[in-house]
């Protein structure tokens, strides 16, 4: 089997450039979102909790049409966007970035809120009494304690944005060099003759990739996992 | 000098405490359920009272009437908990200073140094918590309160998840700070030799009222009497106030009971305290299970039998 060629590396380099500044852009929200959920009573909780989770179960399609209606030039999203910070989603690997943010959002709250919710809330309670505020509690408790939970759901959030395709392909095209991430272009080769060779050589490449993220996730989340004195993992 | 004055609903159960006390261990005594908690955690500002007044030292920390209520954390109030609630992402050393840290100079009065040596904490500092024994995390606890330079230490049945061995040093280390730190302490408890052993004021809390108030020796040997409360020192066996016997519960003998009159009954969700008139101005004070309680049917002016396990006698005397 040949090697990878400069396009293919183009590629992947995309794919990773999506994924990572997805889950970086999404983290903050994800833990405010999780925090909210685990900690805080509101009104509208519930539909809070329905609309985040409602990636996982709708049609990745519908989404990608949904944020082609709101963020697309002429959206409401959208147009204001352009019309305030010059900024275009639509068709721009930026907007491939959104599709995979919000596919991989409910996995990421899932995993930082379940953490969350496992922290003895007590110990938040001591830390106010020996003199920190809430914001600091959040940080110096809260925080580092839910830390096993934020890899796995960063990681998990990564992995799916590496493989995101109906809300991508639905919202931003598929442009090479632009929008074209890895799963797009295996689609791509599939649909061309010949093209078996090279979405062999990209399916393995987005094998390999998701193995990866997910043992670093396993080695990470037990790292932090003991140095938290967690004799459960 | 602390004061308090509170008033609490949380669903059916109302709290109406008040006490104001200048002592160096202010013992709140009570069976369980009867509000204890809710004060101390009033008193750190974790808890919220409906309405009333909380001072330590003219600081007031509460005041529904002025709007007053400071925040925990600028209470300075330390509280130790019943299972320490050590951090568990940090090691002994950084718990230890994780309140020493967000004091500043000019409230720090008791350096680490101190505490350690107080504490005897000085082999556990590189420690993770998770190796700690239960009295070791106890001790860490007391110290990471005192680090956070309270003007008051609030300790709520801190030895209750301990063995006997532990519960016994954890008390001297205690009584240390207690004689050797003037912060003043409340301990929560509803051990009768523990307050008796710690506290100089009691507070007797029952169904979330504060019922007595005033002397150790006194409040103890009345609980919630108002005779005057005394176990005559000539009562054979004769054990010295808070110490032990050996003695075997089998082995009570005629002189050990006595046919008295039921006084005062206190009942409390769980356990209950019984005061027996066993002659003109002797009154025993006894705290037995709810259930016993209501199985004897114990009431006011009904005679009763008091059997008395000297191990269990604390004197009170006059």
């Amino acid at each position: 089997m040949p090697g990878l060629g400069p396009a293919d590396l183009g590629i992947i380099l995309l794919s990773l450039r999506v994924a990572a500044v997805s889950v970086v852009c999404s983290l903050p929200l994800a833990v405010g979102v999780a925090y909210g959920l685990a900690r805080l009573e509101f009104p509208g909780k519930t539909l809070v909790d329905a609309v985040v989770h409602l990636p996982l179960v709708l049609p990745p399609v519908v989404v990608g049409f949904a944020l082609l209606v709101l963020f697309g030039r002429r959206g409401p999203i959208g147009g204001l966007l352009e019309q305030w910070f010059g900024i275009v989603l639509a068709f721009r690997w930026t907007g491939a970035a959104l599709a995979s943010a919000i596919m991989g959002f409910p996995l990421m709250i899932r995993a930082i809120r379940l953490s969350i919710e496992g922290i003895d809330r007590r110990l938040e309670v001591a830390a106010r009494t020996l003199g920190s505020s809430r914001a600091r509690v959040f940080a110096s408790v809260t925080l580092p304690l839910a830390l096993p939970g934020i890899i796995t759901g960063t990681l998990l959030s990564f992995a799916r944005g590496l493989g995101e395709f109906g809300a991508t392909i639905t919202f931003v095209s598929n442009i090479p060099g632009e929008t074209q991430t890895l799963p797009l272009a295996i689609y791509t080769y599939t649909q061309v003759p010949q093209g078996d060779a090279q979405a062999l050589r990209l399916s393995l490449v987005a094998v390999v990739l998701s193995v990866v993220a997910l043992a670093a996730s396993e080695w990470l989340t037990r790292r932090a996992a003991r140095r938290h004195g967690d004799d459960r993992r | 000098m602390i004061d308090v004055d509170i008033e609490q609903r949380r669903g059916r159960f109302e709290l109406a405490v008040r006490f104001s006390a200048d002592a160096p261990v202010i013992g709140l005594f009570g069976p369980s359920g009867a509000g204890k908690s809710s004060v101390v955690d009033a008193i750190a500002g974790i808890g919220r009272p409906t309405r009333g007044l909380i001072r330590i030292n003219e600081t007031t920390l509460y005041d529904s009437a002025r709007g007053i209520d400071v925040p925990p954390e600028r209470r300075r109030v330390g509280y130790v908990f019943q299972d320490g609630l050590l951090f568990p992402h940090l090691a002994v050393e950084a718990n230890l200073l994780y309140g020493l840290r967000r004091r500043s100079a000019a409230e720090r009065f008791i350096t680490p140094a101190r505490v350690i040596d107080l504490l005897g904490l000085g082999a556990l500092l590189h420690r993770t918590t998770r190796t700690l024994s239960g009295g070791e995390k106890q001790r860490v606890a007391i110290g990471r309160a005192l680090l956070a330079q309270p003007r008051l230490l609030l300790m709520d049945e801190p030895l209750a998840a301990l063995d006997d061995p532990r519960k016994a040093e954890i008390l001297d280390y205690i009584e240390r700070l207690r004689d050797e730190l003037r912060i003043p302490i409340v301990y929560v408890s509803h051990s009768v030799p523990e307050i008796a052993r710690l506290a100089d004021t009691v507070v007797i809390l029952a169904e979330g009222r504060s019922v007595t108030i005033g002397d150790a020796r006194t409040v103890l040997g009345r609980a919630g009497g108002d005779g005057i409360p005394r176990v005559e020192p000539s009562f054979p066996p004769n054990p010295a106030p808070r110490t032990h016997s050996q003695e075997h519960a089998t082995q009570i003998r005629a002189r050990n009971r006595f046919c008295g009159t039921v006084r005062h009954v206190l009942k409390g969700p769980v356990s209950t305290e019984v005061t027996v008139s066993i002659a003109p101005g002797i009154e025993v004070a006894s705290v037995i299970s709810t259930g016993s309680a209501d199985a004897l049917g114990l009431e006011v002016g009904k005679s009763a039998h008091v059997l008395i396990k000297a191990s269990s006698v604390l004197v009170g005397v006059d």
